[in-house]
């Protein structure tokens, strides 16, 4: 506790708390834009952190993860279209209060919600994250195999609608992840000849192709003018006292499902708000109310979706194994920082990872301020001309594919924009790639040192109780979905043939 | 009879293309990319010899692995019965296909050009013709949005990439 307070002091620095405020604002600002994310966000501003201290870089990052989250709460409530998936759930109840003429009041409610959950998984954070650290000491190469398997495993198990794809998907990841020298013998693969092949495929222009790119192409093809809303007044906005008290017990559970499913790998802010709001219904007095416009349904999912933060992070710093594409990416912008995620970087960095709990804890204060000063510009954000949003995203993306390296850099996020559009076309799903990439080195290290130590006996994953866990969960997990949607099939023959 | 047979044939190659259309050639072209992949992954990595490769396995035991698991994954995407998502976006042909060529080509001529032309010039040119690709086909008003969308954009990238990070954009033969 004594290291999260001095760890305060500094991101309490005015320049930090700058980058902190910026990257919630700007999270918040292409949150509530339809079509771009948090993790496009991250994924963009990534190469621009190369100049920072890493302090200010990650803090701005995690600032943006926050705000993003907040952020497509405002469209999803104001013209009834969620800046990002996650929102979903918040529409139920916020647009109905938007026709009521309550649109404001119910952004408040989900900025103030949006903050609560945060700062409940923060909590949990900063209590379990370095004990899970201290019990991940004990970790060697078998366990951290399997505990990367598992993160594979859950993230292609529930992303998309076909079990296969999302392993095809998973493959080319860690093919990709293969590119530049072997982890053990001095040997350059898949080079192709080429210098800067030998350092592998340069992650983060991959993320920027897969996300930034492939939306472009996605918005370009499907561009058809651009679509009408209605101006609608959305009224006051700062709820009183009295409206917030009774939905406090609303936001605590929310922010703490959002946090245990933030934890699950693959699993997300969209699973977590729905999550939420269905436990805010079932233990509702006037469940009959929900979906009609009522605070509570905003409240929940809000909570839900901002608590993941905290959740998703946990793993990230403490194993180094991310549970989405958007901690992958946070990942691979901390390995570039020259920090290593893991155990250790609680031992070894402390000077680094508290300041990062508190620059989540502060953003997600600064969420409640920014968050409302906002609401009235950002809630017509959704009427911004398409084209507009292409060309700026193209020259971004460009300009960090360059600012990572160089124009080799810009051919990779190009080749990766190509291919993110037609692996979301035909509904390959695309976070198992990246977490595919990003692990791949991991995988592939963990799983030679581990055959090493046993002379090439596959049983060491087995013989040793945290590993077999692990593995045994994956194995749960594939066999569980694989029967729920065999039955489900066997129940959609039995209608057909009824 | 020989323009039946060709007729005949005409027409069962039209149904097996319709009919691969309607249950999953998407599944079945991206198996077959898989498999060549996988293939391709299998013989390159061939090259790959340590000199101690007693000391463990090899640095080609890794992308086989993977190229056999991505070789079997795709014969199941091929063969077996993987539902069909339902494809997201437009149906890519005519103008949504020309833009999206049109749009890779600009990017493509963009990279190749900005080290050379520097920021300004190249991303004048390329913001301004690439919301003209959207304004294809529109009322032709729309000339002083591109050129409003390409002052915004070049101002707003300078300003945060060289104000506010620090980063120093490319110059070339203008600014």
């Amino acid at each position: 506790m004594d290291l999260f307070l001095n760890s305060v002091t500094v991101v309490l620095q005015p320049a930090n708390m700058f980058m902190v405020a910026l990257g919630v604002f700007i999270g918040t600002l292409f949150g509530c834009i339809p079509g771009l994310t948090a993790t496009l966000a991250i994924a963009l501003l990534s190469p621009l952190t190369f100049n920072l201290e890493p302090i200010p870089a990650m803090i701005m990052l995690l600032g943006i993860f926050a705000g993003g989250m907040y952020g497509g709460s405002i469209t999803a409530i104001t013209l009834r279209t969620p800046g990002a998936p996650a929102n979903a759930a918040t529409m139920l109840d916020g647009y109905p209060l938007t026709l009521q003429g309550k649109g404001g009041l119910a952004i408040g409610v989900s900025c103030f919600s949006g903050a609560t959950g945060g700062l409940i998984s923060c909590a949990v954070m900063i209590c379990f994250a370095p004990i899970i650290a201290r019990f991940a000491l004990l970790f060697s190469p078998p366990e951290y195999f399997a505990v990367a398997f598992f993160g594979l495993t859950a993230v292609f198990a529930v992303s998309g609608s076909s079990l296969i794809k999302g392993f095809f998907a998973t493959l080319l990841g860690l093919l990709f992840a293969t590119a530049g020298y072997d982890p053990i013998f001095p040997i350059p693969r898949f080079d192709f000849g080429s210098m800067e092949m030998t350092k592998g495929l340069p992650f983060l222009p991959a993320v920027i192709g897969l996300f930034a790119f492939a939306e472009v192409f996605r918005l370009t093809t499907e561009y058809a003018g651009e679509k009408k809303y209605e101006r609608i007044k959305i009224g006051r906005i700062i709820p009183t006292f009295k409206e917030l008290l009774p939905l406090f017990p609303v936001m605590g559970r929310g922010g703490v499902w959002g946090t245990l499913i933030g934890i699950l790998p693959g699993a997300g802010g969209t699973i977590a708000a729905y999550v939420a709001y269905g436990d805010a219904k079932r233990a509702s007095k006037h469940p009959e109310l929900f979906g009609t416009g009522i605070l509570e349904g905003i409240a929940a999912p809000e909570a839900g979706n901002n608590a993941v933060t905290g959740g998703a992070v946990t793993p990230m710093l403490t194993l180094g194994i991310p549970g989405d594409s958007v901690t992958a990416i946070l990942l691979g912008a901390l390995t570039i920082q020259g920090i290593q995620p893991g155990p250790l970087l609680f031992t070894q960095r402390p000077d680094i990872v508290y300041p990062l709990f508190a620059g989540m804890v502060l953003s997600n204060i600064f969420l409640i301020f920014i968050g409302l000063v906002v609401i009235k510009p950002f809630s017509q954000l959704a009427t911004i001309p398409k084209p507009l949003l292409i060309s700026f995203l193209l020259v971004f993306g460009v300009m960090g594919a360059l600012a990572s390296g160089g124009v080799f850099e810009v051919w990779v996020a190009l080749g990766f924009g190509v291919l993110g559009f037609y692996l979301e076309r035909y509904g390959f799903p695309t976070a198992p790639l990246v977490l595919g990439l990003i692990l791949g080195p991991l995988v592939e290290n963990s799983l030679r040192q581990s055959l090493m130590l046993s002379d090439n006996n596959p049983m060491i994953f087995f013989t040793r109780p945290i590993s077999c866990a692990f593995l045994l969960i994956s194995a749960a997990i594939v066999g569980v979905i694989i029967y729920r949607r065999f039955r489900q099939r066997r129940g959609q023959a039995e209608q057909a043939a009824a | 009879m020989p323009h039946n047979a060709a007729t005949r044939l005409a027409s069962a190659l039209h149904n097996t293309v319709a009919g691969a259309r309607m249950t999953g050639s998407q599944n079945t072209v991206a198996g077959i990319m898989g498999i060549l992949l996988a293939a391709g992954t299998w013989a390159v990595s061939n090259t790959f010899h340590a000199t101690m490769a007693e000391a463990g396995l090899g640095p080609d035991f890794y992308p086989k692995g993977i190229a056999i698991l991505l070789g079997l994954t795709s014969l199941v995407l091929i063969f077996g019965h993987v539902p069909v998502t339902k494809r997201q976006g437009v149906e890519l042909k005519g103008l949504p296909f020309a833009r999206l060529v049109l749009l890779l080509v600009l990017l493509w001529a963009y990279t190749l050009l900005i080290t050379r032309l520097g920021y300004f010039s190249s991303t004048i040119i390329m913001s301004f013709l690439a919301t003209f690709i959207c304004y294809w086909e529109m009322d032709k008003t729309k000339i002083l949005y591109a050129c409003v969308t390409t002052g915004v954009v070049c101002i707003s990238i300078y300003g945060i990439f060289k104000v506010l990070f620090r980063f120093s954009l490319p110059r070339g033969i203008l600014f």
